[in-house]
């Protein structure tokens, strides 16, 4: 992306929670079975899976993206970061 | 016979006048060159032959109004005659580059001394045949490839405001924004004698209208005022600036549209017009609805992180123009409150370690080095001042700081490429030679207002010596006199901003050289 | 296996033994070769007609024919050289061995299941680098594989331990010992989701440095008997104990059942002209001695992985041990010992890695039997995708179908699913106005699930789909594999440009924007733009391993690229770690992809000796100072430096005997020394370094405040702020850039004292012995003087310059710069 806005807009446009549409307190397994059903709903070609809201407005899911926010949310170190960014929920 | 005395006298009168005004002094040059300064003293050259060709072309025309029989044929001939010779640049522009013929373009070019005056003859022919091929319609590459390699012969005529301008216009043609804005950029740093009108007006409009389509409103405000007296378009452009930054009513409605038909390009301006009044339907409707298919977060969030995060998302979203600047703000200073934040600091380092993160607080640190990367990425966007940046807090200093060290970095690399090179004694076509000295030029220009003294101070120290020594070389070796002058010229400007006043008197001496 | 079942291959490629594996959804089998064995050893022999004869059968040749017998070909995977068989006049390379005992071990499938397997998994050490895996790919493909994945050994390992224990959470270790390489990675379970945590290793660590210790002691024990040395390095004695080095190995193996076992070289002992007899018990409490600090350094890369993970050691779940070496008792007691953890009993370590790399294969779906032909669609049945997960940890997995074909004559409105088992059925899930439909699946746990299809008509009718049935998979699903080692691109600078981090899951894909450092002039064939692209650690470009290099060469490109241009530079890893390249260069509008030279780097002894000189160098000179300064800690640090150099001698010496493995460790030991030395010098330096910069601050605004205007001063304190802020950076380079400004503003104050000129005078007259003519320099000095005495300022300027270009460059850059020691 050339977009000099790239930064900050990917960044909350393609938060792994905002993705799933998970709340950053989404357990492991939740976010494995909402990735699995995501992904197979995309190769299906549902056409209501692939948009989903954000804060910055409306993104597109790909298998890929899908994938990727699966991974990144399994690593404790980054599913940490992605859950400041997501937004870490009040007490 | 009597009469056509005057008429001769009196030309030649103008054309001393002419060399008078010419920026190249009668001194002899530094350099054992061939020629002196008189036009009417060098030894016959193309500039002397089409001298000639102008001379005799008055002569005959004189010579035809005084003595031939009238008759519309004869008449219609002379006319035509007296077009092509006295006014060749009008007959290019208004027929000859539309249609798109090069050569003939060319040609009438050569003949515009008047118009092109101090860069005149190939520089002239070039812009002319590069308007004409930008104009051709069909395939335009064998076209572009025979003008590049022209362009790219080596020369004895030096590098001036309307080959530049020429190249600039190829570039286009390729499809390679870039250099061409860069190109037309850098005449404005020339001589005012050493870049023909044409060239100066084509450079204007271009940038103008690349500020437009970046929606670089304040930038697009200061070139307009900038070229006021120099094209109709800048009357326009300036219109449209003060539409974009808020001056919204029905006057200025209809001097946008006033101007718009008074510029050139109205086809192509035409767009940003409808663009303009559309957009302004568009940014209250976004404004209202907070961005189409924007969500608030689906949980209550733990502040001051809500706050941050909004403000992050606002930004975002915000377009490039006047709101980005407050948005920016409103940013940093935000996350500045995160930053201190020692609960909500607490709160996450608590909540990394039930996750079962090594080092949180590393992690957290991490987080803060993410937010300082997307607040840099988006200091660089139009609309964000210098004052935006002081005003944002430590933040706002750390940007800059950041951004500084950017650009001084980016500097350093481009002068010691320069310098290698004149190390290994290599040289490069003298245009990207132009390029690279006006991109460093360019890279300090646009960072000086937004980053302040300081900046200008340790960019100048950077480039100086490298950058002036190169000039010197190219003003002594390879004659070009023109582009070395306009280096100088900024080198000075820097130089006094600085401080430095030994390097402003050595650039003064230089300057005083003339081109 | 029925015709029906699906067909998962796996292939242990090792150093020693390679094995293959098959699993059809239900169960994992070993296949078995033509001499009924699971291993087939990884030896290949070309005869004199050219004739390749590859597992035991080769082994035979290894001691009467090793010229033509070659065996632990992996670790020179991704080199450029070849290995020569002189018999049939041809060169090998190890792609194409490789490819030999692939080709043996797919024909075994073919024997057993009659699958003309195309599609297989194979499994590679963790960490294996770049040019390794690419060969690996590249001797399947030779090998008529159509279509490969790799896999990280120990993740094989672990998917295999780990099948049937779908539910168990936490930690665990696998420590793979094979018969070349060191692989060590922490794995955890959770929710029946296997992820690596993090991989390390030594590739050159294994079974073969235990014969090689015992073949060491072996020589030792014969030189004292015989009396002649016997020395590994000597390529003539290398070369003579090929025989024994296979006894010695049979009697380690032997030594995990008995205590003392006689050596028993197959062929008489011929070495430098006469034959030496053989008579040498080898006991236990020997091979153990012997092999203690080689399992020792294992387990120190196990401790490095573990507290590098955060995970304190007692907190490991279990230990799984994989490779023939790890049945030996002291390997299995020392690392028992060291985690506190129970060894993962009841797998066969030999084979653990081929039966996990067919499980992946499941989680792949690389189904190697052929297409399954159902019986054949009947008029009416309705077409119909299905997106299930081959294999599932969860035990209700959603499906998702969509009809094939919209315009059908009875277009269902609902499904529901059966599984065959009886065990559980869906509720009807009506199908959305796009076609598809979503519904949950419930597994019946630790097996192969197949389910049917049905639909029911808007009437109320049964619907026939197909396919009708589809199947899942209750196992342990397995987290994509991260990165073993950072792959960034080399910069001008010698720094990395990092684009993936160690630990990325992939496959993985990044772009960044680059600039180019000079003008690039087009035409000619030379490269005039390379990228190189590195892997490893290390912050400084030289230290890491170059795996590859985008090249652009003159003739690709049309038009002058001024310095500066950007180029952007795209990097993508597949799950494999094989990596793709491309440059796209806007200003050209081409994009070029061309990756050369993915080999691993020329080790000549010679220049390895060279590079151990110079680090010795470096280290006595290190020393000196770290002693001056009393300073323990980098004297501890530099101990050990020393001692890694000297085992790396050892190296050489094996390095010089002609052994190749033995250069590529000694290459990658002495580049990880070298990176080392060079924290030690950056440490020493850069107080010093810091301590000057203050020094030159602070007499800059001293000049500043007497003599600078306020504008000067404002600047000043900006200028100080800026660089005190580079200081924490510890960027050599960052500080110098925000010095030049400092400097500047100092000296504009500095030249203000009407005495400047003058004092300059007097400091370039006491360098006038360097002058390059002297007596010339006496004269201006002179005249200087002179004019300062008559007050000329600027005869004193000009004395001074002319005085400065006599003399050597340095003197007036200290001048300028307050005798700064600033490069």
């Amino acid at each position: 992306m050339s977009d000099v806005r790239s930064g900050a807009l990917a960044r909350l446009l393609t938060n792994p929670f905002t993705v799933l549409g998970l709340p950053p307190t989404a357990s492991p397994a939740e976010i494995e079975r909402q990735g699995q059903k995501l992904l197979a709903q995309l190769a299906a070609g549902k056409e209501a899976a692939a948009p989903y809201s954000s804060p910055v407005g409306l993104g597109q899911r790909t298998p890929d993206l899908v994938r990727w926010s699966i991974d990144q949310l399994r690593d404790p170190k980054r599913r940490f970061v992605h859950e400041l960014w997501a937004g870490l929920p009040s007490r | 016979m009597i009469n056509a005395l005057p008429i001769i006298w009196l030309v030649w009168l103008i054309v001393r006048a002419i060399n008078k005004r010419d920026g190249s002094p009668s001194r002899a040059r530094r350099v054992g060159g061939t020629r002196s300064g008189n036009v009417l003293m060098r030894p016959i050259s193309e500039r002397a032959g089409f001298l000639f060709v102008w001379f005799a072309g008055e002569l005959v025309v004189a010579a035809a109004i005084i003595a031939l029989p009238r008759s519309p044929m004869v008449s219609a001939s002379v006319l035509c005659a007296m077009t092509v010779v006295l006014l060749p640049w009008l007959l290019a522009r208004g027929v000859l580059i539309p249609l798109g013929l090069m050569r003939p373009s060319a040609i009438a070019a050569r003949l515009a001394l008047w118009t092109f005056r101090n860069d005149s003859g190939e520089g002239a022919s070039s812009l002319a045949a590069a308007l004409a091929l930008a104009h051709k319609r069909g395939s335009r590459e064998r076209d572009a490839e025979r003008l590049r390699a022209r362009l790219a012969e080596p020369s004895r005529i030096p590098l001036r405001g309307s080959k530049i301008a020429a190249h600039a216009v190829l570039a286009a043609i390729g499809g390679d924004h870039a250099r061409a804005l860069c190109l037309f950029e850098s005449i404005d740093s020339l001589h005012p004698l050493a870049g023909a009108g044409v060239a100066r007006r084509l450079a204007a409009r271009f940038r103008m209208a690349d500020a437009a389509s970046r929606r670089d409103w304040p930038a697009l405000a200061a070139q307009a005022a900038a070229h006021r007296r120099l094209t109709r378009s800048a009357w326009f452009f300036g219109a449209l600036a003060a539409w974009h930054r808020g001056r919204r009513s029905a006057w200025s409605a209809l001097w946008v549209r006033l101007w718009w038909i008074v510029a050139s390009g109205r086809r192509r301006n035409r767009e940003l017009v409808a663009a303009a009044f559309a957009a302004t339907a568009a940014a209250d409707l976004a404004l209202e609805q907070d961005a189409v298919g924007a969500s608030e977060w689906p949980h209550s969030v733990l502040p001051p992180f809500d706050e941050a995060l909004r403000s992050h998302a606002a930004l975002a979203r915000t377009p490039d123009g006047p709101g980005v600047g407050e948005a920016w703000r409103a940013c940093a200073t935000a996350w500045q409150r995160v930053f201190e934040d020692r609960a909500s600091a607490e709160q996450a380092i608590e909540r990394g370690k039930a996750l079962g993160v090594q080092a949180p607080a590393q992690m957290l640190s991490a987080f803060g080095s993410l937010v300082r990367a997307d607040l840099a990425s988006d200091a660089l966007r139009p609309g964000v001042s210098a004052r935006d940046l002081s005003d944002g807090g430590p933040l706002g200093v750390w940007v800059a700081s950041h951004l500084a060290d950017e650009v001084l970095r980016d500097l350093d690399y481009r002068s010691g490429a320069i310098h290698e090179r004149d190390r290994a004694r290599k040289q490069v076509p003298i245009v990207d030679d132009w390029v690279e000295l006006a991109t460093i030029h360019s890279k300090i220009e646009r960072s000086a207002d937004r980053l302040g003294d300081l900046f200008v101070h340790s960019a100048f120290s950077c480039v100086h010596v490298r950058v002036s020594n190169h000039a010197a070389r190219i003003y002594n070796l390879q004659e070009e006199r023109a582009i070395a002058n306009a280096v100088f010229r900024w080198l000075a400007r820097y130089a006094e901003r600085a401080g430095d006043g030994e390097a402003l008197e050595r650039y003064r001496k230089n300057l005083a050289l003339g081109f | 296996m029925s015709g029906d079942s699906p067909l998962y291959v796996g292939i242990d490629l090792g150093t020693t033994n390679s094995a293959v594996a098959t699993f059809d959804g239900d169960a994992c089998t070993l296949v078995r070769n033509p001499a009924g064995s699971d291993l087939t050893p990884s030896v290949v022999r070309i005869d004199a007609r050219g004739n390749v004869t590859v597992g035991a059968r080769a082994r035979r040749y290894l001691e009467s024919d090793p010229a033509n017998t070659r065996t632990e070909f992996k670790r020179l995977m991704g080199t450029a050289g070849g290995l020569p068989f002189p018999a049939s006049a041809g060169i090998k390379t190890p792609e194409a061995l490789s490819a030999a005992i692939l080709e043996s071990l797919r024909t075994d499938v073919r024997e057993a299941t009659g699958v003309d397997a195309g599609l297989a998994v194979i499994g590679v050490p963790a960490l294996f680098e770049l040019p390794q895996n690419r060969a690996t790919a590249e001797a399947a493909r030779l090998a008529g594989f159509t279509r490969v994945e790799l896999i990280q050994e120990p993740v094989a390992s672990a998917l295999a331990a780990g099948w049937h224990d779908s539910d168990a959470s936490g930690s665990w270790l696998v420590y793979d010992l094979g018969g070349g390489t060191f692989d060590a990675s922490l794995l955890e379970t959770r929710d029946g989701l296997l992820r690596v945590v993090a991989h390390d290793g030594d590739n050159f660590l294994g079974g073969r440095d235990f014969d090689n210790a015992i073949l060491d002691w072996l020589l030792a024990q014969l030189s004292r008997h015989h009396g002649v040395a016997l020395e590994r390095s000597d390529p003539e004695v290398a070369s003579a104990a090929r025989g024994l080095k296979v006894a010695v190995e049979d009697a380690r193996i032997e030594l995990t059942r008995g205590v003392r076992v006689p050596i028993n070289p197959a062929h008489p002992f011929v070495v430098l002209g006469r034959e030496l007899g053989v008579d040498v018990v080898l006991d236990r409490e020997t091979v153990e001695g012997l092999c203690t600090p080689i399992v020792a350094r294992s387990i120190a890369v196990c401790r490095r992985l573990v507290a590098a993970s955060g995970l304190e050691p007692g907190r490991l779940q279990r230990v799984v041990l994989v490779g023939g070496p790890t049945v030996m008792p002291l390997v299995r007691r020392m690392v028992r010992d060291a985690f506190d953890a129970p060894i993962v009993e009841g797998v066969d370590p030999m084979t653990l890695v081929a039966r996990g790399a067919a499980l992946f294969a499941a989680t792949l779906d690389l189904n190697a039997r052929p297409a399954h032909r159902s019986a054949p669609a009947r008029t009416g049945d309705v077409p119909v995708w299905v997106y299930a997960p081959a294999v599932s940890a969860d035990l209700t997995p959603f499906v998702v179908g969509r009809l094939a074909d919209a315009e059908v004559s009875r277009r269902p409105v609902a499904v529901h699913v059966r599984r065959s088992d009886g065990g559980w059925s869906s509720p009807e899930v009506p199908i959305e106005s796009d076609g598809t439909f979503t519904l949950e699946v419930k597994l019946a746990p630790r097996s192969t699930n197949m389910f049917a299809l049905e639909g029911r008509a808007a009437d109320g009718s049964s619907v026939s789909m197909t396919p009708g049935t589809f199947s899942i998979i209750h196992g342990v699903t397995i987290g994509d594999p991260p990165l073993s080692r950072t792959i960034g691109v080399a910069l001008a600078d010698d720094s990395v440009r990092t684009f993936f981090e160690r630990g990325v899951p992939l496959p993985t894909t990044r772009t960044f924007v680059q600039h180019t450092v000079s003008t690039v002039v087009p035409g000619g064939d030379g490269v005039v733009i390379k990228i190189p692209i590195v892997q490893g650690e290390f912050g400084a470009a030289h230290l890491c391993r170059p795996v590859g290099s985008l090249e652009i060469r003159g003739n690709e490109i049309q038009a002058t690229l001024p310095a500066g241009s950007t180029v952007e530079v795209t990097l993508a890893l597949d799950r494999a770690g094989q990596l793709t390249a491309r440059a796209h260069v806007p200003q050209t509008g081409r994009t070029f992809g061309h990756v050369e030279h993915l080999v691993l780097p020329d080790t000549r002894p010679d220049a390895l000796e060279g590079f151990l000189k110079g680090l010795r160098d470096r280290l006595a000179g290190l020393q000196v100072s770290a002693f001056a300064r009393r300073d323990t800690n980098s004297i501890g640090r530099l101990g050990d430096v020393e001692r890694s150099l000297a085992e790396a001698a050892g190296d050489l010496a094996a390095a010089k005997g002609g052994d190749e493995d033995a250069s590529q460790k000694l290459r990658r030991t002495l580049s990880e020394l070298d990176a080392m030395i060079g924290e030690e010098e950056a440490a020493l330096n850069w107080p010093e370094f810091a301590a000057e910069t203050r020094d030159s601050i602070a007499a800059a605004a001293s000049w500043a405040s007497s003599r600078g205007t306020d504008a000067e001063r404002r600047l000043l304190h900006e200028a100080v702020a800026a660089v005190r802020s580079a200081l924490e950076t510890r960027s050599v380079e960052s500080v110098n850039r925000r010095m030049r400004a400092v400097i500047q503003l100092g000296n504009a104050a500095y030249f203000r004292h009407p005495r400047a000129w003058a004092m300059l005078l007097e400091r370039a007259a006491g360098e006038i012995a360097r002058a390059s003519d002297v007596a010339e320099a006496k004269r201006i000095v002179a005249n200087g003087r002179a004019a300062d005495n008559s007050g000329d300022v600027d005869g004193v300027r000009a004395a001074v310059q002319a005085l400065w270009r006599l003399l050597p460059p340095d003197v007036e850059a200290n001048s300028q710069t307050y005798d700064s020691g600033l490069r």
